[in-house]
């Protein structure tokens, strides 16, 4: 499957590339804020860098609006080379996470600014300013100042501003950053809304995994300043291509073991806490001998009866019990101390489950995801 | 009475019993550290200044008389030195801030590090001596001095450039003392403007230029209006500088006031135009807090509706001004670009950086460098003052040691400024704890009582100590110019030490109790030593500015009593010789010694934080 999509991918941004990164690299003194990242977003295509805080998001973004200039490596803007070219003509919106709206201008000016810069008559520019204001619902404070808006608000002029002058790519830096929970979820809604209504092209930036997971057409996974996987929000849950991925998107249980036997697309690992089958693609990613880690994300693993056989199976002690309404988080130690975290829907058979209580825990071997360890010689 | 009357009374009634409480039952208890430096200010300050002031409405026999003021309005030399005195602060405010500003957004808009630096640089005059900074200007300026030679060379010979004892001279030593003031006022205000606004216009379209003058300037004002009253209400009570750059029809109304008393002992007069010169002072102030202090702060949903209008009223005739010279930078852009395009596959040079990059240089070198002239001429082996010097030797190092006036009044200044610096630390420390840690009555008019040294010109303050220690005795009295240097320097010391304690986590002292500590035991072991940078910094403060003070040493002085600088102004107006490069540059190195001190300190203290 990962392949199909990656082939439509590649199809889709040879059809329209609005933005074409090519090994960009930047570095500050000792810092490498980038490192080496290539990437193509496409016409229409809501893309998103999701990183801990300091791996070069935002330098990446800097980048791309020509705020920052990089040490080497090429950017594409529609085509055209845009690597060092001021960013006063690159045709790019650019979201702040404090909004950057300008506070001695009113709402109507602010949003009017862009147009005037590029020397609209005044009449487009009211009527322009009408329409996105209609747009993000708020037609009724064009006079007021920013400071006079609640920080939704705020957020919505910014959104505002950036759309009247139909930008060629909208960034967006942490957009929602300083919003709380509630008016976070309503934005983030809305935000989707005017990419899926106006076919805008987003480049945007998030700490929060689940807004990324809930927006995105891709994600590009940072870390360090490099892109560690460029993906598609489902495979990128589902097919990790490193421990680092599995680990920062979604919970998972992430299993120590060396492979003994490979053989039929089968791939055996053996750990301390007993014996785990993978079913593969390839059996060549891995040789007998090597050191792997397994991820099984928590919701594939189901309790089963002990004299049942299958082919994993780990039995334990409940730890600790969270009930959390529709699903239940079940922590369970083996005897070797391996801790496991299931996440199963609650029923009635479920909820007899007690902290102390022996159980056996299993999962498919199609839910087994193997990877390479970390480099031991990370910092 | 009904129950819906009840809604309308208890708001009033809370606050009539809220300001009953405040009146009556105050923190009194707590807050009896402050009582000190108030009596002080109280006895020292307010009320000689009062009795100044009022002064000058009483006739010889006690009654009222306005005479002294018809006198200022009839005489054509005071009105005409009025006049100067505005011509002079205005042009030295235009300079300042015109040439301040580029230098001001260099050092907001760079690294933390470099800033730090260069500020270092730029408060170099706020450390060196005023005298020392005016006679440096004397050699550099003079007839067969550099500047001349330099001008001779470009100009050729016939040039008709005078530099000296004429308005430019005065201008030049002028801009210097308060262009630093200026640049740090306009630094803190742009730091505080948002660098992603400059940013976003940019990804919107605006050239630099168009960023600069819609965005950045605009946010900017504020900055710079507070930067320009501050600079032209501290030029306003000059006198160093047009008497000793200056030729007499640049005048000012300060040196006026000091005649008055030194050759005429008028006091009426004195008192007179110090009222005048105080309200101008006073004026200026609170029109400076109409203008810049209501923009910051927050509105209520009544106003609203008035600032919106007037706002978008300012701020069409704004945006219909700053187009002209948004428009002006883009066709030069334009030009710009005509001649060397901008190419996507390299690097723009960055001219624009470069040009601000050397003005600042230019100008951080004006500000910084003149001083050290007094180094060289001090050792020369002449009889005059000459730069470059004439050969090399040590006599007039000789001269200073051998000469009891000067080595008498180097200790007398060292030791006032040492008890001057102790005294103030003191009391302004005592006053800032209150100030910061208890509820008080009246806290804003008790926090302007404390600050308020700063904007009575100082020639008021000093002509109005002389008039109360010439009846008390304390003329000619190592006691009586501490306690006027104290006044003056209190002030700053009681913004730093208020500013640390605002930044100070209380619960540290809470923590500490809880572990057991005295309140005592908590002061001595916990707060004083987490306060002890900002509490030696003002020390070190409130030292230099006794050390370099002047105009209340003109006063207070006499005989042995004499301090340094009141040593070489006499010198300065009699003969300036080399004798003084020598005693300039001892000055100097102390003062040098006070900022390295006070660097160290901080240095320390920030590698602490971290
Ligand atoms: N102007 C700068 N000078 C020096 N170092 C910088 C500068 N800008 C960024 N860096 C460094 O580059 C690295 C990447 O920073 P960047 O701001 O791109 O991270 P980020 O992914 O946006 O982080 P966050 O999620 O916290 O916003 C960091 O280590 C940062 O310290
Ligand atoms: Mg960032």
């Amino acid at each position: 499957m990962g392949l199909d999509e990656r082939a439509a991918d590649v199809a889709a941004v040879q059809k329209v590339r609005k933005l074409d990164i090519r090994a960009v690299g930047k570095r500050y003194r000792s810092v490498i804020a980038v490192d080496d990242v290539s990437l193509e977003v496409a016409d229409g295509e809501f893309l998103t860098l999701l990183g801990p805080s300091g791996s070069g998001k935002t330098t990446l973004l800097s980048i791309v609006a020509g705020l920052v200039l990089p040490d080497s490596g090429e950017v594409h803007i529609d085509g055209r080379l845009a690597t060092y070219m001021p960013a006063h003509k690159r045709d790019i919106g650019m979201v702040f996470q404090n909004y950057a709206l300008f506070p001695h201008l009113s709402v109507f000016e602010n949003i009017a600014f862009p147009l005037r810069m590029r020397k609209h008559r005044e009449a487009h520019i009211r009527d322009e300013v009408a329409r996105v204001l209609g747009i993000v619902e708020l037609p009724h404070v064009a006079d007021r100042l920013p400071r006079q808006l609640s920080g939704g608000q705020q957020q919505r002029i910014a959104l505002a501003r950036c759309m009247v002058y139909q930008p060629s790519i909208t960034i967006m830096d942490e957009p929602l950053g300083a919003l709380d929970k509630g008016l976070r979820d309503t934005m983030q809604l809305e935000i989707k809304r005017l990419h899926q209504q106006y076919g805008i092209t987003v480049l945007y930036v998030t700490h929060d995994q689940e807004e990324a997971l809930a927006l995105s057409d891709r994600i590009c996974l940072m870390r360090d300043g490099r892109a560690e996987q460029i993906a598609p929000p489902s495979e990128l849950y589902f097919a990790p291509r490193s421990v680092f991925a599995a680990s920062f998107i979604g919970d998972s249980n992430l299993l120590d073991g060396r492979v003994v036997s490979a053989a039929e697309g089968k791939l055996v690992v053996d750990g301390s806490y007993g014996r785990i089958v993978a079913e593969v693609e390839e059996t060549g990613a891995f040789d007998i001998g090597d050191e792997v880690v397994a991820l099984v994300r928590p919701e594939s693993i189901r309790l089963c009866g002990s004299a049942e056989n299958r082919e994993n199976m780990v039995s334990g002690v409940v730890d600790s019990v969270l009930f959390a309404g529709g699903v239940m988080n079940l922590f369970v130690r083996t005897n070797d101390g391996t801790g496991f975290q299931a996440k199963l829907l609650t029923s009635r058979t479920t909820g007899a489950v007690e902290r102390g209580a022996r159980v056996s825990l299993s999962w498919d071997i199609r839910d087994v995801r193997l990877l390479a360890p970390e480099a031991s010689d990370d910092k | 009475m009904t129950s819906e009357s009840l809604p309308d009374i208890a708001p009033l009634h809370r606050r009539l019993s809220g300001a009953w409480r405040a009146l009556f039952a105050p923190d009194w208890k707590r807050s009896w550290p402050i009582l000190v430096p108030l009596l002080f200010l109280g006895i020292f300050f307010v009320y000689p200044v009062a009795d100044l002031l009022l002064l000058s409405f009483r006739a010889p026999d006690g009654a009222l008389s306005l005479d002294q003021y018809a006198k200022v309005a009839t005489t054509p030399v005071y009105s005409q030195v009025f006049f100067i005195t505005f011509k002079i602060a205005i042009m030295v405010t235009v300079l300042c801030v015109a040439f301040g500003y580029p230098v001001a957004y260099f050092l907001a808009n760079t690294t933390p590090k470099i800033r730090g630096r260069l500020i270092l640089l730029v408060l170099v005059p706020f450390w060196t001596s005023f005298l020392v900074r005016t006679f440096s200007w004397m050699i550099i300026l003079s007839y067969n001095g550099p500047a001349h030679s330099a001008v001779r060379f470009l100009l050729g010979d016939e040039a008709k450039v005078k530099l000296i004892y004429n308005m430019t001279g005065v201008m030049i030593g002028t801009t210097q003392a308060l262009m630093p003031l200026a640049i740090l006022v306009m630094t803190g205000a742009m730091q505080n403007i948002d660098r992603n606004l400059v940013d976003a216009a940019a990804t919107m379209g605006a050239r630099r230029g168009q960023a600069f003058w819609r965005i950045y300037f605009p946010l900017s004002m504020p900055g710079v209006a507070a930067a320009a009253l501050l600079t032209f209400v501290t030029s306003l009570g000059f006198f160093i500088t047009p008497a000793l750059l200056g030729s007499p029809g640049e005048t000012m109304i300060a040196q006026i006031i000091l005649t008055q008393i030194q050759e005429l002992l008028n006091w009426r007069l004195a008192g007179a135009l110090s009222l005048i010169l105080l309200i101008i002072a006073l004026v200026v102030f609170a029109v400076q807090d109409r203008l810049i202090g209501s923009t910051g702060s927050t509105q209520s949903a009544t106003a609203t509706e008035d600032i919106t209008a007037l706002s978008r009223f300012l701020g069409r005739i704004g945006q219909a001004t700053l187009a002209v010279p948004g428009w002006l930078t883009d066709k030069v852009a334009d030009l710009i670009e005509q001649i060397r395009p901008p190419r996507a596959d390299r690097p723009v040079r960055p001219v624009m950086q470069w040009v601000l990059r050397g003005f600042v240089t230019l100008v951080v070198l004006f500000l910084a460098s003149p001083a050290l002239v007094v180094i060289p001429v001090s050792f020369t082996a002449g009889n005059f003052i000459a730069l470059p010097p004439e050969g090399f030797s040590l006599r007039w190092y000789e001269t200073y040691l051998g000469s009891t006036l000067w080595t008498q009044a180097t200790v007398l200044s060292l030791v006032i400024a040492m008890l001057a610096g102790i005294l103030t630390t003191v009391l302004g420390t005592a006053a800032a704890f209150v100030l910061v840690r208890r509820q008080l009555f009246a806290k804003r008019l008790v926090l302007a009582l404390f600050l308020s040294p700063l904007i009575v010109p100082r020639m008021v303050t000093a002509v109005a100590l002389f008039y109360l220690f010439a009846k008390i005795g304390l003329i000619g009295t190592i006691t009586g110019l501490v306690i006027g240097h104290t006044i003056l320097a209190l002030p700053y010391v009681v913004v730093t030490v208020m500013s640390v304690l605002k930044s100070y986590d209380v619960r540290l002292d809470q923590a500490a109790a809880t572990l057991g500590a005295s309140p005592l035991r908590v002061l001595s072991q916990v707060t004083l030593p987490l306060l002890k940078v900002g509490i030696i910094s003002a020390f070190l403060f409130a030292f230099v500015t006794s050390f370099d003070e002047l105009t209340i040493a003109l006063f207070t002085s006499a005989g042995t009593v004499t301090t340094l600088p009141k040593a070489m102004w006499s010198d300065l107006i009699l003969q300036a010789n080399p004798t003084l490069a020598a005693v300039s540059t001892v000055i100097l190195i102390i003062a040098t010694v006070a900022v390295l001190c006070s660097e160290a300190v901080q240095r320390r203290a920030r590698r602490y934080s971290k």
